[in-house]
């Protein structure tokens, strides 16, 4: 058979004696992607966007869900308490203006606490008999829902405003951004049980570390839900700092942090935290580094940096590594396993980094819940 | 679609401060790390929690 003898205009349809219909075959699609292809990829795009967003309602309501029959099976709470909670869910905070920064920290710090503060009179209102650990459990379970409850709407807001508009390129931010909201959304999802139980998650290795440094030693509190105890190792004093737990807290590690420095004028302050892995590292890993390892909102961050350059005082952080999923789920075992090692390296960088007669603040950064002291 | 749900066990160890004699058991409420559970058979020491996990079934 030959194949070099062929025609490409017979192929194409082109020639003379071609059928009109070939070429319509050819051209027509070429015309339609042309004036519809966007829409036709809209379509595609929006119907998988559509399953995620569907599948953040369905998040939302079994975590409320959770949340209410949790409320009524181990508390008492008022008649009207599902009202009273939807109101809640859709609290909003408006953070300052930022064009001129100056001072904006203090504001965010303010607006936080705040909030913090409403939330838990508010909690504390809705039930006749509630004690402090499920006061926090029921703030960070609230927390929980209105943060996924903003996550469907703001999805949904941006894919109906891109179907409604028909504007292609309004959805790829969308789609791009998709598979990380989904992530975090499962990762809240799953935290709910964990919390419920009062579980140690992923998050709380720090405070784990911390709080087995102060067994044996006189604890006080410190600032709101942080907790201050004072041990000695190798002729250094150790100024060890965590939230007060099994709460459900993070404390006020920075307000902490601030009151030992002034009083105390430690050398070096040491941080150990959760940190999120890169993709391809390994759950559980440890790492070393300079600098105040503290998530949130940013304001403590702020607070011990302030701080600590303000005196000169080096800032070391150790942190141990796992998914988002690994940090606010149920602790899984590799990472309860790194606690013996982190403390052995907090002795090292002790040793590396001061000398006897020396302080230094060791903070446990995380939530501390199921873990005390 | 078909995805596996995965079952995740919780489990809590026991471990005594004088001897480290160690047990594993399941979670119960109410556990939290280092509170203390009882005396230690073999030596009288005092038994706390030292480790809370969750174990994914079939690891």
């Amino acid at each position: 058979m030959d194949f070099t003898n062929f025609d490409i205009d017979e192929l194409m349809g082109m020639s003379d004696d071609s059928n009109p219909l070939m070429m319509l075959l050819w051209i027509l699609p070429i015309i339609i992607l042309i004036f519809y292809g966007q829409r036709i990829q809209l379509f595609i795009t929006s119907g998988e966007i559509k399953k995620s967003i569907d599948k953040l309602d369905s998040f939302r309501d079994e975590s409320k869900k959770e949340l209410f029959s949790y409320l009524k099976n181990n508390l008492k709470p008022a008649s009207n308490i599902e009202s009273k909670l939807d109101k809640l869910f859709e609290y909003f905070t408006i953070m300052p203006v930022d064009i001129d920064p100056n001072g904006i920290m203090p504001k965010i710090n303010h607006l936080i606490r705040s909030r913090e503060d409403y939330t838990r009179n508010q909690i504390t209102l809705l039930f006749s008999d509630i004690d402090k650990v499920n006061i926090t459990k029921v703030q960070n379970l609230v927390e929980i829902v209105t943060t996924l409850q903003l996550m469907y709407k703001i999805t949904r807001h941006l894919f109906l405003t891109a179907k409604k508009q028909k504007n292609f390129p309004l959805i790829l931010p969308l789609q791009m951004m998709i598979p990380f909201v989904m992530e975090e959304a499962e990762a809240l999802k799953e935290a709910v049980s964990a919390i419920e139980q009062g579980q140690p998650i992923g998050d709380g290795i720090g405070p784990m570390v911390v709080g087995d440094m102060m067994r044996n030693t006189t604890k006080q509190e410190i600032a709101f839900e942080t907790i201050y105890s004072e041990s000695k190792f190798e002729e250094r004093k150790l100024h060890l700092v965590k939230a007060e737990g099994p709460y459900s807290t993070v404390g006020r590690l920075g307000e902490a942090a601030k009151l030992i420095i002034e009083k105390r004028r430690p050398d070096l302050i040491i941080m150990i935290d959760a940190a999120l892995k890169l993709e391809g590292e390994e759950s559980a890993e440890t790492a070393q580094g300079f600098g105040a390892a503290i998530g949130g909102i940013g304001t403590e961050r702020f607070q011990i940096e302030e701080i600590a350059t303000k005196n000169k005082i080096p800032v070391f952080a150790i942190v141990i590594k796992q998914s988002i999923k690994e940090a606010v789920t149920l602790m899984t075992k590799e990472i309860s396993e790194k606690a013996i090692s982190v403390k052995s390296d907090i002795h090292q960088m002790i040793r590396e980094n001061s000398k006897p007669g020396q302080s230094i603040i060791i903070l446990g950064v995380g939530n501390t819940i199921g873990v005390s002291q | 679609m078909f995805e596996k749900k995965k079952i995740i066990n919780c489990y809590t160890v026991d471990e005594c401060t004088s001897c480290n004699d160690s047990s594993q058991r399941k979670f119960k409420l109410g556990d939290y790390l280092f509170k203390q559970v009882s005396s230690c058979k073999s030596c009288d020491g005092k038994v706390i929690v030292t480790k809370i996990f969750g174990e994914t079934m079939g690891q």
